[in-house]
Formats: C-alpha cells, structure tokens, sequence
C-alpha cells in the first residue's frame, strides 16, 4: 500500500514537472514571433482493482500541444496577402504621385513657361531677348519631358527589382516549406500522436510570410504535410516538391517582365501578395502614366511642329520643325520571331485629336493585318486594302512586307516624352511671321500661342487640361491605394491579434499555473514524505 | 478576453508611430502652408489647383501684353498730337496762301519753304521708331523704314516741278496682341492709315508736294488744300480710335485684374491650409501622443511576476 503512495506521488511530481516545464517554455518564448503556447495535458492513469475497489494510480502526461486555429492562421494568411499587395502598390505610387504633381518636378511649371515665352515672342516679335527665351524654354520643355520620362524609368526599374525579389523570397521560402514538409512527415509519421509543434509553427510563420508575396490556399496531408497552391490551382508545394517562380523579359520590351512557373506564363494568376501589387502598380499607374505623359509630349511636339512650319522666320525661310522625336517619330518593335517584313509610323496632324495614350499591335497572318489597341484590347478596323492606313492619329505604312506571321508593337505615346527633343537654337529661326515673311508680323507667333487654350488631343482637351487629368488620376490611385493600405494594415492587424489572443503567451497567466503547478508539486512532495514516515512508523512498531 | 503579453506592446509601438506620422504630417503641412502635400489627399483639389494657376500664368500673361501694347499706342498719340499740330499748321499757312491774293510772289515762296521743313517734319513722324527700334508705321514690316522721299536724279532734264515723289516700303497689315483668352488689339496703325496712300497719290505728302509746287507756281487752289483737310480728317479718326483702344486695353486689364483676384481666391481656397484649424489639430495630436507614451510606460510595469 505504501508503494502504492509513493508510486501515485511519483507521477504526480513527473507531470507537475513537465508541466512546469512547458510553462517555463511558453515564458522564454513570450517574445518569439509565430510561438504559439503549449499546454501540457494531464489524464489519470487506469485505476487498478483491488479487494472490491478501484483505487486509483496517479496521472500522466498525455500530450504537449500547441495552441492553434485553422481559421486564425488562414485569416493571417490572406490579410497578409492583401497588405503586401496594397504595401508595394501604394510605395511604388506614391513616388508618381510626388513626382509629376509637385511644380518642381513635374511639367506643369516648364509647359506655363514655355508658353508664356511664346506669348512674349507675339507680343514682340522682333525681340532677338525674346526669342532667344522661347528657344532656351523650348529646351528647357523638352528636357523636363526626358528627366519626367528617366524618372517613371527609375520607378519601372525599382518596380521590377521589388519583383525579382518578391520571386527570390518566395522561392527561398517554397524551398524551405518542402524541406519542413518533410520533417514534419517523417517525425508525425515515427512519433504517432505527438506533433513536432516548433516545426509547425515555424511552418506556419514561413506560409504567412510567403503569403506576403504571393496569395495561397493551403491543403493538409494525413502525413502532416502541407500543399500550397496559387490561382486556380497550380501547385506551388506538393509535399516534398515545390515549383520555382522565374522573372523573365516579355518579347518586345526588355522593362516589361513576365512571371514563370514551369515555363507556363502565370502572371495573371494571383489577385494579392506584393507580386500582384508590383504588377499592379506596373500595369494600371505606371504604363498609363507613361502612356498619358507621352501624349502631352506627341501633342505638343506635332501641333507645335504643324503651325511652325507653315511659318516664316527672320530670314525669311519657312519655319523647320521646333521639335523632333529621336531616334524615330513613332518607335515600331519587331516581335522576336517575326519573319522579317519592316513597318513604319508617324503622327498624323489632321487627326491628332484622335491620338490615344495606347500602344497598338499590329499582327500579320496569312497576308492580311490585324490591328489592337492594346488599352482596351480593342480591334481597330483597318480599311479592306489593308496598309497603308491612318488610326487613332497614326499615319503606318509598310515599308516591306513580312515573309511570314509576324508581329509589331507600335508604341505613338508611350516613348515620346523621352524622345522628344527641341531642336531650334537659333533665335532668329523662330517662325513668328505669317507667309508674309514680314519681321513684325506675329500672326504664325498668335496662332502658336494660341494652343494653349485650344482642345487639340483626345477628347477635346487642351495640353494642360491632360496633363492635369493625368496628375488626377495618379493622384486618386494613390488615394486609393492609402486608404486600402490602411484598411488592410487593420484587418492584418486583427488577425495578427486574433491570433495573439488566442495563441500567444500571456505572463500573468503563466505565473499562476506556475503558481498552481509548484503547489501540486509541493504537494505530491509531501505526500512521498509522509509515505516515508508512515513506512518509519511501521518499522518502528516491530523494533 | 485572454490577450498575449507581446501583442500590445507591438500595438501601442505601432499605434504611437502612428501618432507621431501624423503628427509630423500636421507639422510640415503648417511650415509650408498647405492644405495638401501630395495630390493623394484630395486628387481633385489638386487638378483644379494646377488649372488655377495654369490660368493665373496666362491672364498674367496677357496683363504684360496689354503694358506692352499701351506703352506702343501711348507712343503712336503722342507722334500724331505732333502730326495733327503739324498738318493744322499747314492748314494756317495753305489758307494765307490762297485767300491772300495781293500776296507776292516772294510771300508764297516763304511759305512753300516752310511747307516743305513742316513735311520734312511730317515725314520724320512717320518713321517714328519705338524703345526696340520697330518703326511703328510700318505695319509688320516693322524694321523697314516705311516712308521714304525719292528726289529725282539732279542730272536729269530740268522739269517745271523737280519736286520729290514719295514711297511707302512698309507692310499693309498690323499685329494684332493677345490680351484675353478671345481678345486681340491691334497695337498700332499702318502708315497708309495715318498718313493716306503714296501709291494713289492721296497721301499727305503728295497733298504738301502739290500744293507746294501750286505756292511756287503762284497759284495756289482751294482744292488741293482741302486734300490737306482730308488728311487731318485720316488722322484724328485714327487718334480717336487710339483712345478707344486703350480704354478697351484698361476694361480688359480690370477685367483680368478681377480674373486673377478671383482665381487667386479660389486656388487659396483650394490649396491654402486653414492654420488655426490645423494648430489645434497639431495641440490636439501632441496631447494624445503624450497620453499614449505615458499610459504606454504604466502598463508595461505590471506583471505577476513582480509579486512572485
């Protein structure tokens, strides 16, 4: 009986021991991020039976578990998802915000400049001084046009940096997923019921932070292991195997990137992460910024250009053109593959009102073309002969035929502000006269001034009147893009304190099991002394 | 509720980061004096700001214009005040010529002579040049001499009348200046306007050349001063539409003047900041932060631990 005793207070020091133990382990790790907190569970060892009762044998550990919660965790999973996603589109557009609407940086100040020399050139026509202004803020346009142009270069340049190494993450961390696959199913499988919880948690901290760059739906294995998938489905982890992610160049532009998983395009398969929100930012600020800044450019450089050289300068010759566009007016990009052929573009002044901020496709298949404009993915109708053609304010001619199915990117906007260029340096070379060729003759110099207020691009706006649509709409992205950042950083937040709530360490609550743990441990201590007394007692009775 | 010991702390961390970012948001918006730093925080104020001051640039523009064209129609009266004493003169004098008929012939050569000084005078007018060197009755052609006296050759045969003939070698047509957004003014007047045309023979000099060979040949007629009447009549119609056009620059110049004012009222409302409204905000701001921070330092004394 008194075996009994000590045997009983045996496991009872055994599973307050443990216990403190675990405690001890919830308390050094109050700090480590994705700990989750363990409890220790007790249940009573099977009594055995003895003359007529069941007299009971202590207790035993049956299991430390972790706390967790499926929910939770995919609750933090796809908040963080979201907020990576509205973390890079919203850093990314609020540079391009910054940048095209303050009035040092952007173009509104060096377009007022340019016309307000203009203006002074009608007003005084035979000024050389003024003149001489006009030229040096033609320069001074067309320069801000190229550094605005080298900016939103810098930013594509930054964008495609985040997403090669949102790519590198999310390969380290596919990599490190499989590899914690499979050690989880080998000790889950040799263990039986007892789960390697660090592992787990350590797992669960890599998926929500690979789902920081990139959405994913999760799929338990029998074996303890996890499957990962993006989009639709495409396995990202299959138990011990994981697809790696590559960043390639698209075929006609090498800034545009296109994002691999087994040679297959998956671009467009994921709707959140920071990937998604690179692409984004790329996709629906970045090119229609560029696109928009370039149709400023094109319609100042050509409606410029038009009343220029119907002109006559103070030599008497007709006025040259005030602006160019190097190396070429509109830039046509062979696809790589294409059986030759060679197609040419230019800006068609009569309809330049109809010019869009778009690129445009031209494919060439068994003889005939096809054109798309590439913003609404829309088929232009081309006339039954074919090129040569004018659209959307584009003159394109083919200059030879390709040989077989081929494909062009014409892009009339989207380089423009970083090609154009003023190109007059000679004040006297300024077109101010009508075809009269009289030196006080300021008419060509009004009418030049005059376009300022005249709606000469698309939709009837005027060159200030698009640029400020541009800076509006930048500028309500970026709107956008904060308040979603900062909805999404709440919702993150709740899930990160959901989960904090319910599987974090609290120290208090840790002191009194620790409390409560120690007192049992006493207990069963004092219960091993007074077996030994009663066994001393026994012994002395039969001294 | 059950609430982890690391949480909070991370949550007070970031929630008073946040203060201090809005803070600091309130601050630089005070040292600069707008109402929004970046287009962002009220995209549309800030396309109408860009328009505001777009429009501000351009009437602005237009009030130099109108400077530049007043100053040149202020310099075109001041030369025909000069050209209608002149030919007022002229008149005085062509009227004692021909109602003075016991006049001598010498008598009448006194006055040719001082007729041909007053259309030397009169013709010094019409080459007028301006401040930039422009001859200012010579239409657009306006770095050519316009008026010009072509004596005939001296070697030539001796006519009855080797008087001069006259040319005008500027342009027919005057600028026009920009000083609304749909308002031009012409800033001048061609010669041919002022001073008749040399071509037909009509031009106030042409009348001076024939009366003066008349005065010579002593016989002086009522009817070729009366061209020189006609003459006078050009240039007071042309003085008077001066004035017009200057009361029409300084309607205009009041009227972007109150364009400006406006759209300056506008662009302020728009874009300046309210700095009382946002001094309490930055009072108010500084408050909670401050609540933060020590409510943040009382808290995270307490632990069970202490008691242990």
């Amino acid at each position: 009986m008194s075996s009994g005793i000590l045997g009983t207070a045996l496991t009872g020091l055994m599973a307050f021991q443990r216990s403190m133990q675990t405690t001890s382990n919830n308390v050094a790790n109050v700090n480590t991020d994705g700990y989750s907190r363990q409890d220790t569970n007790l249940s009573t060892n099977p009594s055995s039976y003895s003359a007529g009762n069941f007299v009971g044998n202590g207790v035993d550990v049956t299991s430390i578990t972790r706390n967790y919660d499926q929910f939770i965790n995919s609750n933090i999973r796809s908040s963080a998802s979201s907020l990576g996603d509205a973390n890079a589109f919203q850093a990314m557009t609020a540079q391009v915000d910054n940048l095209l609407a303050n009035p040092e940086s952007g173009m509104s100040n060096a377009i007022k400049s340019f016309f307000n020399s203009v203006n002074g050139v009608s007003s005084d026509p035979t000024s050389l001084p003024a003149r001489q202004v006009m030229v040096s803020e033609a320069k001074t346009l067309s320069t801000q046009f190229n550094i605005v142009s080298s900016r939103l270069d810098t930013f594509r340049a930054q964008n495609n940096a985040k997403m090669q190494e949102s790519v590198d993450k999310i390969n380290s961390f596919t990599q490190n997923i499989a590899d914690l696959n499979v050690k989880i199913a080998t000790l889950t499988s040799g263990g039986g019921t007892q789960a390697p919880n660090e592992l787990l948690d350590q797992r669960d901290s890599l998926l929500a932070q690979l789902a920081e760059h990139i959405d994913v739906a999760t799929l338990a294995r029998p074996d303890g292991s996890i499957d990962v998938f993006i989009g639709q489905g495409q396995a990202l982890i299959s138990g011990d195997a994981r697809s790696k992610l590559e960043l390639t160049n698209s075929t006609t532009d090498i800034m545009q990137k296109t994002v691999l998983m087994n040679g297959y395009d998956v671009s467009s398969q994921f709707s959140s992460g920071a990937l998604a929100g690179s692409i984004k930012f790329r996709d629906q600020v970045l090119d229609p910024a560029q696109q928009q800044l370039g149709l400023v450019a094109a319609g100042i450089g050509q409606a410029f250009n038009d009343i220029h050289t119907q002109g006559i300068d103070l030599n008497g010759a007709v006025g040259k053109a005030m602006f160019t566009f190097e190396p070429e007016q509109i830039p046509v990009f062979s696809s790589i593959g294409n059986a030759g052929g060679y197609i040419k573009a230019t800006f068609d002044s009569a309809t330049l009102n109809q010019m869009q901020a778009s690129d445009y496709r031209l494919d060439y298949a068994a003889g005939s073309y096809t054109l798309t404009r590439l913003n609404d993915n829309t088929k232009v109708m081309l006339p039954t002969g074919g090129l040569p053609t004018t659209v959307d304010g584009i003159n394109i001619t083919q200059v030879a035929p390709p040989a077989g199915t081929s494909s062009f990117i014409i892009r009339p906007t989207y380089l423009a502000a970083r090609n154009i260029n003023a190109v007059i340096t000679d004040p006297r070379a300024i077109a101010a006269a009508s075809t009269s060729g009289d030196v006080g003759d300021n008419t060509n110099a009004l009418a030049l001034a005059g376009l300022e207020n005249q709606g000469i691009l698309f939709g009837g706006n005027t060159l200030a009147q698009t640029y400020q649509t541009l800076v509006a709409k930048v500028g309500s992205s970026t709107n956008a893009a904060n308040v979603s950042l900062s909805a999404q950083k709440a919702l993150n937040n709740q899930a990160i304190e959901a989960r904090a709530s319910f599987a974090g360490v609290n120290l208090d609550e840790e002191a009194a099991n620790l409390i409560k743990f120690q007192n049992a441990y006493q207990a069963s201590s004092q219960v091993i002394a007074i077996s030994r007394s009663l066994f001393d007692s026994l012994l002395g009775a039969i001294r | 509720m059950r609430i982890s010991t690391a949480y909070p702390q991370q949550f007070n961390i970031n929630s008073m980061a946040n203060q201090q970012a809005q803070l600091t948001n309130t601050q630089a918006k005070i040292s600069s004096g707008q109402k929004y730093l970046t287009p962002s925080e009220n995209p549309s104020a800030a396309a109408y700001s860009l328009g505001f001051k777009e429009s501000i640039a351009l009437t602005t523009q237009y009030q130099e214009n109108i400077a530049a064209a007043n100053q040149r129609l202020g310099l075109e009266e001041t030369a025909l005040t000069n050209a209608t004493d002149t030919i007022q003169r002229l008149q005085e004098l062509g009227l004692q010529g021909v109602s003075d008929s016991g006049n001598s012939t010498i008598s009448r050569n006194a006055i040719a002579s001082e007729f041909d000084q007053l259309s030397d005078h009169l013709l010094s007018l019409a080459n007028t040049r301006n401040a930039n060197g422009e001859y200012i009755f010579a239409g657009t052609k306006s770095t050519t001499m316009p008026y010009s006296k072509v004596v005939a050759d001296p070697n030539a045969p001796e006519t009855d009348t080797p008087a001069p003939s006259f040319t005008y070698a500027g342009s027919f047509k005057q600028r026009a200046i920009q000083v609304g957004i749909s308002r031009t003014i012409t800033d001048g007047d061609t010669g041919p306007a002022v001073f008749g045309s040399t071509q037909d023979g009509t031009s106030v000099f042409d009348a001076i050349k024939k009366f003066t060979a008349e005065l010579k040949a002593d016989k002086p007629t009522l009817e070729t001063l009366k061209q020189i009447d006609d003459a006078l009549v050009r240039v007071t119609t042309v003085h008077a539409s001066i004035g017009a056009r200057q009361n029409a620059l300084d309607r205009q110049k009041a009227t972007n003047d109150d364009f400006i004012i406006n759209t300056k009222t506008a662009l302020s409302n728009v874009a300046d900041l309210d700095m009382a409204d946002a001094i309490t905000k930055l009072n108010s701001q500084q408050t909670s932060l401050q609540a933060a921070q020590q409510s943040f330092a009382k808290v995270q004394g307490m632990s069970l631990f202490k008691y242990l």
